[in-house]
């Protein structure tokens, strides 16, 4: 697969500024409450260890992997797959939490809300879930579970995206990694 | 002139943790009146407060404090013995503030309490009460999902229960000649 991104910097534009507005879950109010108001922010449990993501004013950069500093959606320019990237922090240390996703026909911000109200498997084969940080070095080990886009509000060049998530990667140096009650809430940013 | 202390407790299904109420002040205003003539122990109360409510919710080392405030709109019937009065009727509340940031997308914006009371010693200028509020109305509004992210159901939870005490201050009387 052709490696070169088309870039959709979902709300996640340094124009976003990504503060993040924090409500806590009534639940269990160490997570962000799952809202659809672009509060920018995201959260989870990791083997019931509090993920969330960090505020930031990051500009991002592009590494030849197209890695950003932040929060970010981006499509390959073949059309099939799209990266989501959500930044956070477990345990104090900076953990994102990847979704490598085959989708069919999608190489635009417009093409993107299809995925409205969609729930797509994680297989750990075509559709996957991992984290990422100096902790946990599982980039290859890949999550079973599911991923779903709830609300995807395309509007011209914005984009806002809000959904939930959970999967279990199985890895043989951690262990199992239990990702669970995933919730994220980015809204309204401009795509490059 | 009314104001005091209240104790509060909280109705809910879901809330993780230890969960316990905080303790709440309010200040308020009340009119009494009578509509029978032929009765003088019955009358009407209309009551107008500020009050706060909240709690604390603890897991583990992790505590998290919700307030809010409520002005409320209190209608009481009111039967009188010689010192001592027994009230009943509804509050209609709304919500005025709450800790955090948009608390709109939790919270509902207004409550319904029946309340209970009694008042001593009101026939004299400063009195004391205590009022019993019972929440009728779930005041949280969040979605449930399941470990994965399965939306379960929209869910509504959290009653407030508030126990009120403090001293009623009569300022005027007025009366009907007729």
């Amino acid at each position: 697969m052709k490696n070169k991104a088309f870039l959709l910097a979902l709300s996640l534009s340094t124009a976003c500024n990504f503060t993040g507005v924090f409500v806590p879950d009534p639940i269990d109010p160490r997570l962000p409450m799952y809202t659809e108001t672009g509060n920018d922010v995201a959260g989870a449990f990791v083997n019931k260890i509090v993920w969330k993501s960090i505020a930031t004013s990051e500009t991002g950069f592009i590494s030849p992997g197209y890695d950003f500093g932040f929060p970010s959606i981006y499509f390959y320019d073949s059309g099939d797959r799209i990266k989501l990237k959500l930044t956070g922090k477990l345990s104090g240390v900076e953990t994102d939490l990847i979704f490598d996703i085959l989708t069919s026909n999608i190489s635009s911000p417009e093409d993107f809300a299809r995925l409205n109200d969609s729930k797509i498997i994680l297989d750990g084969v075509n559709n996957k879930g991992y984290l990422r940080s100096s902790r946990y070095q599982l980039n290859s080990s890949s999550g079973v579970g599911q991923i779903y886009f709830k609300k995807i509000n395309v509007s011209g060049q914005r984009i806002s995206i809000a959904g939930t998530f959970g999967f279990l990667v199985s890895d043989p140096i951690h262990g199992n990694l239990d990702v669970s009650y995933g919730r994220f809430d980015y809204g309204e940013c401009e795509v490059y | 002139m009314l104001g005091g202390f209240s104790k509060n407790m909280i109705k809910q299904q879901n809330l993780v943790g230890s969960v316990k109420g905080t303790p709440g002040i309010h200040l308020g205003a009340a009119m009494n009146f009578k509509p029978l003539r032929k009765s003088s122990k019955f009358s009407l109360e209309k009551q107008s407060a500020l009050i706060t409510r909240g709690y604390t919710q603890t897991i583990g080392s992790f505590k998290h404090e919700a307030s809010l405030a409520y002005i409320t709109s209190t209608l009481l019937a009111k039967y009188s013995f010689r010192f001592l009065s027994i009230q009943n009727g509804f509050s209609y509340e709304v919500l005025a503030d709450a800790s955090g940031p948009q608390f709109e997308a939790k919270y509902s914006e207004f409550d319904i309490s029946w309340i209970s009371g009694i008042n001593l010693f009101e026939n004299r200028r400063a009195g004391i009460y205590f009022h019993y509020f019972l929440g009728l109305k779930p005041v949280y509004n969040y979605y449930m999902f399941d470990k994965l992210g399965n939306f379960i159901e929209e869910i509504h939870d959290v009653k407030n229960r508030s126990l009120l005490f403090g001293i009623k201050v009569r300022i005027t009387e007025i009366y009907d000649e007729k």
